[in-house]
């Protein structure tokens, strides 16, 4: 009983000590839980503070114009770093005094309280420190892009802060500290893309111990080559050789351009030079203006100590070798300075990791076929891995990307019906130095490449014309091809030939040839270089085609043509008078673009340029939504020159088998608003968040237009032809400060033109040309994007982007924006 | 007897003892559970709208056309919708509301004070255009122009505040903070990276 009564007592007032317990045990937890908010708070705002400091340092590395070493004590990059922690109110005392480092690293520190060993890790309430390059943190290893030859490129910045925790202190726990970083890469302006030195021309093959090599030039003997052999027979390769009757003319690039001027010499020849027809080599370092026959720059060619150059005169006043005549026949002049030779070698880097495997294609006319097919593209050639191609007959389209080629291509054994191989059969003598003069379908059964594109005389399948589409809701056509002419075009590819595959040819007998490489940074699986052909092994990349006519797009090739430094054998060879001329008779260039090489060899006809002038442009290929397809093999060329002073001028030419709509294209810099063309008769300006161009103003199928006097709108008409033909039309961009867009040569209003829809409509060739003019200062950096579209019904369009800083001078393209940004 | 009446009188006492004591606890323990989370909301919140203004602030450095507006109210969107419900004047498709130029007004133009919060809004971003003490890049805030205008060139520094309002739940919160209703303000400066 007693127990009974003691136990009553003991229940009295239980709950309230209890609950007293489990409230300081809650004021515990929730006091945790609001510290450790406040904690994530705080580190969230040191992460901000650390991500725009880091891109300010960034952005003063990329201004610095170097990034060959550690950051600078005191450099701009180091007090932006200080300055932007400070404005996201993580202050600290500037000082130099923790600086360390030398030509391999750099690092400092900062606290907001003075006194304070470089090395403290607490006493302070905010602790910055900068590394160049970047180190690793607990838990973020140092990001890959600043790792070996990319350690210069990145900066670092580490916020340290201390926090006074407001309720865990009643727990002893009076302070936290959290630790964040951020890193982030600049890329420099004008060489932010991988990509040789700017010499237009570099050949391996030297002359040294040519006993001792594979290929090499036999002095002792004529020039001669056939059936794609060095070896052998009477085969003996020159390492520059230029054929009778091709007068070729190779202009280099102007570096003074570049942001670090360089004078860079267009033609280095590892070993002997046979020139058989005059020769140009222009140098046009610093805007000098190459013409045929003219002798312009002192930096024209080098060739390598102990080599020949085989010459009837070299027309400059600095000419160190001099010609030698003894052994060679049919010998010309070379137009072009001559200088030291400086060896020089360049490794492209290709991830063909991501490629799908295509199999191999036969094309004779006949729809793509294979994995890689698009059924809604049935002449579109997809990107990939590929045992070999070869197009026989038809019109097809490489899609942009990288085409990994590891076999070779079979000869054709069939004699009827479709090759399947190569049919070799229309080569001639005449017309394709060094293929094929079998003449029959099954001729020279052993002289492949790993792509091979020729006009055979075996059977193929019908032309197909285009599926207009319904041209509403997104549905698109799709674009015709096959057919018995080869006519072949890309833009945006790459070719790359593996160490157990050939190399490249096009024959005489192909009708169009029109290949662009990848823009400047547009193809990550190339790292961002401007490249069309690698070729990992000893063939050779034969580029030639019939002369294009006057007003039809050019068969040119753009980009780099490049052949392995490791190669002992091959080269490449190309006819200048492939591409044909422009609507005025001048001769287009053949080839835009560098090329490296252990020979190069040109062939054919006189003609056109191996123009590197102009640098590789840039252009980049976006998805983007409309009833017409992606079709950028319809920018043919693409020029920036300098206008009136404190202006720029870009012109994008355009070719297709329809006009150009005028309608759609528009220009947008530094990804701004579009301006279009057609704002100029757009009844009422669009509010904004309302789509552009105005739905109710966009004529079509429906409401074709035609440029005429009577059009309404505001552009100065600079001339009108009759309706559907030539005209050239200017627009003031409202507000633009001077900018234009002009619109001139064969374009009409609204993607109407095909002829099923609005007879006569247009069904030949066409070229035109857009114009913007904008004001761009002197170091200004830009970004442009030209929208454009031809003039078929459903709107096929073209879409690219040019990026670039304003030197004042006339060059374009090799120009790219500098940039920062944040890497992990 | 006596020891039985005494007995029954004190268990009649502790009857409805444990009630009672668990009715006076219950409500600070209700109200204490519910400032917690009141003070966890404001803080997931806060950090929302540091992410917003981190976002507006990496648009704004990218060009001087580029969305400011677009970037800061996509990003908190766990927590405030991209909606003029939402974001008031500052919404999307709005006149302020749109960043993509220097010569127009863009985000509140009187600095997301309490009083640029009307109707429904629960957001509000603004910013301005700082200069630095060197003169261009680099260099310490020395000033800031108004409210509304983004830079119209680099060589500048973009401020940009973003402000969640935020009415407090439990009246111990309440009582804290005028009205009862918390402005939770974040801030970023960024220097821009166009040239």
């Amino acid at each position: 009983m007693m127990w009974y009564v003691t136990s009553r007592k003991r229940q009295s007032g239980q709950v309230l000590p209890i609950a007293a317990a489990a409230f300081l045990v809650m004021c515990a937890l929730a006091g945790l839980a609001i510290d450790t908010s406040r904690d994530y708070l705080v580190k969230r705002d040191a992460q901000n503070a650390a991500d725009f400091a880091v891109l300010a340092a960034s952005k003063q590395m990329t201004l610095s114009g170097t990034l060959n070493g550690p950051v600078a004590s005191n450099s701009n990059a180091v007090i932006a770093a200080h300055d932007y922690t400070t404005n996201n109110s993580f202050s600290t005392i500037y000082s130099s005094g923790c600086d360390a480092g030398g030509s391999s690293s750099f690092s400092t520190t900062w606290f907001d309280v003075p006194g304070l060993s470089c090395g403290a890790t607490t006493g302070f309430t905010n602790k910055v420190s900068v590394n160049s390059p970047p180190v690793a943190l607990p838990g973020a290893p140092v990001p890959a892009a600043c790792q070996g030859s990319g350690q210069f490129t990145c900066i670092q910045v580490i916020i340290t802060t201390r926090i006074a925790e407001l309720f865990t202190s009643a727990l002893g726990i009076n302070t936290a500290y959290v630790t964040v970083g951020a890193s982030a890469q600049a890329i420099l302006p004008g060489s932010s893309f991988d990509a040789p030195p700017p010499n237009a021309v570099t050949l391996y093959q030297p002359q040294a111990d040519c006993d001792k090599k594979l290929q090499c030039f036999d002095e002792t003997k004529p020039a001669s080559r056939a059936l794609l052999s060095c070896t052998g027979g009477s085969n003996n390769c020159p390492t520059f050789w230029v054929r009778p009757g091709t007068a070729p003319q190779i202009y280099g690039y102007d570096g003074s351009v570049l942001s670090s001027p360089g004078d860079y010499t267009v033609l280095r020849s590892a070993g002997d030079m046979v020139i058989q027809d005059n020769t140009t080599i222009c140098d046009s370092y610093g805007g000098a203006t190459c013409s045929p026959n003219r002798a312009v720059g002192s930096q024209g060619f080098g060739a390598q100590a102990g080599s020949k150059i085989y010459c009837s005169a070299i027309n400059g006043a600095s000419a160190p070798t001099g010609c030698t005549t003894t052994g060679q026949s049919s010998l010309a002049r070379i137009y072009s300075n001559e200088t030291s030779w400086i060896p020089g070698y360049w490794y492209p880097t290709v991830d063909t990791s991501q490629l799908p495997y295509c199999g191999s294609l036969i094309l004779n006319g006949g729809p793509m076929y294979g994995p890689c097919a698009d059924p809604s593209e049935p002449y579109l050639i997809g990107p990939g891995f590929y045992d070999y191609i070869v197009i026989n007959h038809g019109d097809y389209e490489f899609g942009p990307g990288l085409y990994d080629i590891t076999g070779l291509a079979p000869v054709n054994t069939a004699t009827s019906g479709f090759a399947n191989g190569i049919d070799h059969s229309q080569e001639t003598a005449a017309g394709d130095f060094d293929l094929c003069t079998g003449r029959t379908v099954t001729s020279c059964p052993v002289l492949t490449a790993g792509i091979w594109i020729g006009h055979g005389s075996l059977a193929y399948s019908a032309y197909q014309g285009p599926t207009p589409g319904s041209c509403t809701n997104g549905v698109a056509g799709s674009g015709g091809g096959g057919g018995d002419p080869t006519v072949i075009s890309g833009s945006g590819v790459v070719f790359r030939f593996g160490s157990n595959s050939g190399g490249f040819v096009s024959t005489n007998e192909v009708q169009g040839l029109t290949l662009a490489g990848a823009g400047v940074g547009a193809l990550a699986s190339v790292n961002g270089s401007p490249l069309l052909f690698d070729m990992e092994n000893n063939g050779f990349i034969h580029l030639d085609s019939q002369a294009g006519g006057s007003g039809v797009p050019p068969n040119t090739t753009s980009g780099i043509i490049y052949q392995t430094p490791n190669a002992t054998g091959g080269g490449v060879e190309f006819d200048p008078s492939m591409a044909g001329s422009d609507v005025s008779g001048n001769e287009l260039p053949a080839v835009q673009g560098q090329i490296l090489a252990y020979t190069l060899t040109i062939i054919g006809s006189s003609g056109g340029t191996m123009d590197f002038t102009n640098g590789y442009g840039g252009g980049s290929v976006p998805g983007i939504g409309t009833s017409g397809r992606n079709e950028n093999s319809i920018i043919t060329s693409v020029t920036l020159k300098a206008g009136a002073p404190g202006f720029s001028i870009l012109t994008v030419n355009y070719a297709d088998e329809w006009m150009m709509d005028a309608y759609d294209v528009y220009v947008k810099v530094n990804n701004g608003s579009p301006q279009f063309f057609s704002q100029g008769i757009w009844t009422s300006p669009p509010g904004p968040a309302t789509p552009l161009p105005p739905p109710s103003n966009n004529p079509g199928d429906a409401y074709p237009a035609y440029p005429s006097g009577g059009t309404p709108g505001s552009y100065t008409i600079i001339s009108t032809g009759p309706p559907q033909g030539s005209s050239d039309w200017l627009y003031a961009i409202p507000g633009g400060s001077g900018a234009t867009i002009e619109a001139k040569g064969a374009w009409t209003w609204g993607h109407h033109n095909d002829p099923r829809i609005v007879p006569p409509g247009r069904s030949s060739n066409y070229t035109a040309s857009l114009i913007y003019t904008f004001p761009n200062p002197i170091g200004n950096y830009l970004s442009v994007t030209m929208f454009m579209l031809d003039g078929d019904r459903c709107g096929d369009y073209a879409y690219a982007t040019y990026t670039f800083k304003s030197t004042g001078g006339p060059g374009p393209g090799q120009q790219s924006i500098g940039s920062v940004s944040l890497v992990q | 007897m006596r020891m039985e009446a005494s007995r029954r009188t004190r268990r009649r006492t502790q009857v409805g003892q444990a009630l009672v004591e668990f009715a006076l606890l219950t409500p600070p323990l209700l109200l204490f559970v519910l400032l917690t989370v009141d003070v966890g909301r404001a803080y997931w919140e806060s950090i929302d709208a540091a992410g917003a203004a981190r976002a507006g602030v990496r648009m704004g450095i990218i060009s001087d056309t580029s969305d400011i507006g677009g970037a800061v109210r996509d990003e908190p969107n766990s927590g405030i919708p991209n909606t003029v419900a939402a974001w008031g004047s500052v919404g999307p498709g709005t006149a302020w509301g749109t960043c993509t130029s220097g010569t127009s007004t863009c985000g509140d133009p009187n600095g997301c004070a309490s009083t640029s919060f009307s109707g429904t809004q629960i957001a509000c971003f603004a910013l301005r255009t700082c200069t630095l003490s060197s003169g261009g890049d680099l260099g310490t805030i020395t000033g800031c122009g108004p409210w509304g205008l983004r830079p119209l060139s680099g060589g500048h520094a973009l401020q940009l505040v973003v402000v969640i309002k935020f009415p407090a739940v439990t009246p111990a919160l309440a009582a804290f903070v005028t009205g009862g209703v918390l402005y939770l303000r974040q801030s970023d400066t960024g220097n821009e990276l166009y040239f």
